[in-house]
């Protein structure tokens, strides 16, 4: 089977200044002039947007689009026990900047985080919602540690308290998880930590859940004969800048699905996807026989709006295209 | 005697030029309405520096919407593309390369010497740098980041010699992303160094970064073909600083000591703490003061505020 699917966030903004309300509420409140219920609302109002624009691009997996996060990591700040904000840093090699996180003291869930974001994306979803979440192995590598004076003990408290947010998701009913590690492709020496934080957030899910496991910002090539480690139902491959993983996805073990992010992210150039189904033919025997998803290899959240819709249009024209030409087991 | 002081460019735009801009994009007052409203915020931005003794004034860069689409804007070969989120609650209108890009003429040189004239001490001309131009753009033309980038230093190199033609006599050229791909270095490097070459004995050249990994690029920062550094430092690491001490011989430091991601104002002992750090690394008469980067993301009182601090803390030493 293949389905088109977006990776985790949309832009909560576009040109119209009807399209600002996130951005307006924020900055009113930054002067005292808007309450925390008020930005909670003009957050929910978007979130029903974003949903809906992936609605509209006929995308078979959604995502809440992130509305609420203020970055990749730092978001997490605002809900978990021992964690503080500190100077800005660039999220990689993006355009985009966030503020480190600093772990000050053990971490703790101090209240469920994604929950409220779930439910009022869920009301507008026409498909099936997947929550993302950043991974503990990436956010330990990050993160400043100035309690555990380890790297592993901060991955898993993080995956302590993840776990116990999935936990909550999964009886609210969320069935599609995805747990982004776009360092393992620059470490993979945090293999084996990948592999414990992911299984005990995975386990969390339930057995029925579909869990993906996303790298990107690179390929998994120096895991070449370990991939049967990573957990999940599902293995997350950017085949925009990670082309060598191409050459991994003979290798992806029997049942494994794939999410491959084939539509670059990062550039205005709109995929054809005729191009990139040709790009797949000769991976073809490798795939046939799995569930995959296809779309962004990252965050649509750097790129305009109206060029993220069409980066999900065209995910869309490839599964129409591949579901016709390729007998799908 | 006391250290220098500088700014790296942005002022927050005040109320009046902020309605002014809106109404403008409106309809309701003309482009020369507009203009005046950028005139005036210069003039009182530069007062500000002088009232509070800055040694290096700027002009707050009024007419700027942002670092990149300003210069997009009026560039050949560049369109803007959509709203993009840089960071918390802040986006920019991040351009689109579609065709070669080039000049049609000087783009900040009336602007410069209108702040020349206004201004009670030196002006410094401010540019972004073809890296960062390169860097904060789609690029859906060239199709190679290094013939893009020096596409690009040639614009901003013309745009330089103009300046200094003009009389101005400190440039900085801000590369805010040259830390963002440590292996292209060497290119960026070459772009400034394009540049820079032949502003040498006409100008003293500044380059502002901040906001990146340094540590891992220090050494090439240090090679970088300008007189002087301006880095943002207030909340830097030990092994950061411990590097200062490599700072090459020559080689000016302005070094950011006060946040300007916070709105909390720092007291005089925490700008103290973090000029001596600096102090035990480099030698006073090569070390600048500043804030971080741009004050453009605070309020007026609290940029003022946080310009205090800093000239207190300079004079202190």
């Amino acid at each position: 089977m293949i389905r088109s699917a977006n990776h985790s966030s949309y832009p909560r903004v576009a040109d119209s200044p009807l399209d600002q309300q996130v951005r307006s509420i924020l900055k009113a409140a930054e002067h005292g002039r808007a309450t925390a219920d008020e930005v909670i609302a003009a957050a929910d109002e978007v979130t029903t947007v974003v949903v809906a624009d992936q609605s509209r691009a006929f995308i078979d997996i959604v995502t809440d689009g992130m509305v609420r996060w203020a970055g990749p990591l730092s978001h997490l700040a605002q809900h978990l026990d021992g964690l503080e904000l500190r100077e800005l840093r660039r999220w990689f090699d993006t355009n985009f900047y966030e503020r480190r996180v600093a772990v000050v003291g053990q971490i703790v869930r101090r209240e469920a985080f994604l929950l409220h974001d779930y439910r009022v994306a869920v009301e507008v979803a026409q498909k099936p919602l997947k929550i993302v979440m950043p991974g503990p192995a990436t956010f330990a590598r990050l993160a400043k540690d100035e309690h555990y004076d380890s790297r592993e003990r901060v991955a898993q408290a993080l995956a302590d308290a993840l776990a116990a947010e999935v936990a909550e998701l999964a009886a609210a009913g969320a069935s599609y998880f995805q747990l982004d590690e776009p360092l393992l492709c620059r470490h993979p020496e945090d293999l084996e930590l990948v592999v414990s934080t992911a299984e005990k957030v995975f386990r969390a899910a339930g057995p029925s859940a579909t869990t993906i496991l996303s790298t990107y910002f690179g390929d998994l090539s120096a895991l070449a004969g370990r991939l049967d480690r990573l957990p999940g139902t599902h293995l997350g491959l950017d085949m925009v800048a990670g082309p060598g993983n191409f050459e991994l996805l003979q290798e992806l073990p029997a049942g494994k699905g794939v999410s491959l992010g084939l539509f670059d992210a990062r550039s205005t150039v709109q995929e054809d996807a005729a191009e990139v189904a040709a790009r797949l033919e000769p991976h073809k025997p490798a795939l046939i026989g799995r569930d995959v998803l296809v779309g962004p290899n990252a965050g649509l959240e750097l790129l305009p709006r109206d060029e993220a819709f069409d980066k999900l249009l065209h995910a869309r024209y490839l599964v129409e295209k591949l579901s016709g030409e390729w007998a799908w087991a | 005697m006391g250290l220098k002081t500088t700014t790296v460019g942005w002022f927050p735009k005040p109320l009046d030029l902020r309605r002014a801009r809106w109404r403008f994009s409106e309809g309701e007052i003309d482009e020369a309405q507009l203009r005046e409203a950028e005139a005036q915020a210069t003039r009182n931005v530069l007062s500000l520096q002088d009232e509070l003794g800055l040694d290096l004034l700027v002009d707050g860069q009024m007419d700027r919407s942002d670092t990149v689409s300003f210069f997009a804007e009026r560039l050949q070969g560049m369109e803007l593309a959509g709203l993009v989120r840089c960071h918390g609650n802040r986006y920019y209108r991040k351009p689109r390369i579609v065709d070669e890009v080039a000049r049609a003429g000087p783009i900040t040189v009336e602007s410069w010497k209108a702040a020349a004239r206004a201004a009670a001490g030196p002006v410094k001309a401010i540019l972004t740098g073809p890296y960062t131009l390169m860097d904060w753009s789609f690029d859906e033309h060239y199709g190679s980041r290094e013939k893009c980038c020096m596409a690009f230093a040639e614009i901003v190199r013309a745009e330089a010699a103009d300046l200094v033609a003009a009389g101005a006599r400190e440039i900085e050229i801000d590369e805010q992303a040259i830390s963002t791909r440590p292996a292209e270095m060497p290119l960026a490097l070459q772009a400034l160094a394009h540049v820079t070459e032949p502003l040498r004995g006409k100008a003293r050249t500044w380059t502002h970064i901040c906001y990146g990994e340094l540590l891992p690029v220090i050494d090439a920062v240090f090679s970088l073909p300008v007189d002087g550094l301006l880095l943002e430092l207030s909340h830097a690491e030990d092994a950061l600083l411990e590097r200062l001490v490599d700072l090459p011989q020559g080689m000016l430091l302005g070094a950011g000591v006060v946040d300007v991601n916070s709105n909390d104002v720092e007291d005089g002992a925490t700008v103290q703490a973090r000029v001596r750090r600096l102090l035990d690394r480099v030698p006073a008469d090569r070390l600048w003061l500043m804030p971080d980067s741009g004050l453009r993301g605070l309020s007026e009182v609290v940029a003022r505020a946080k310009l205090q601090a800093l000239v207190a803390a300079a004079a202190r030493v």
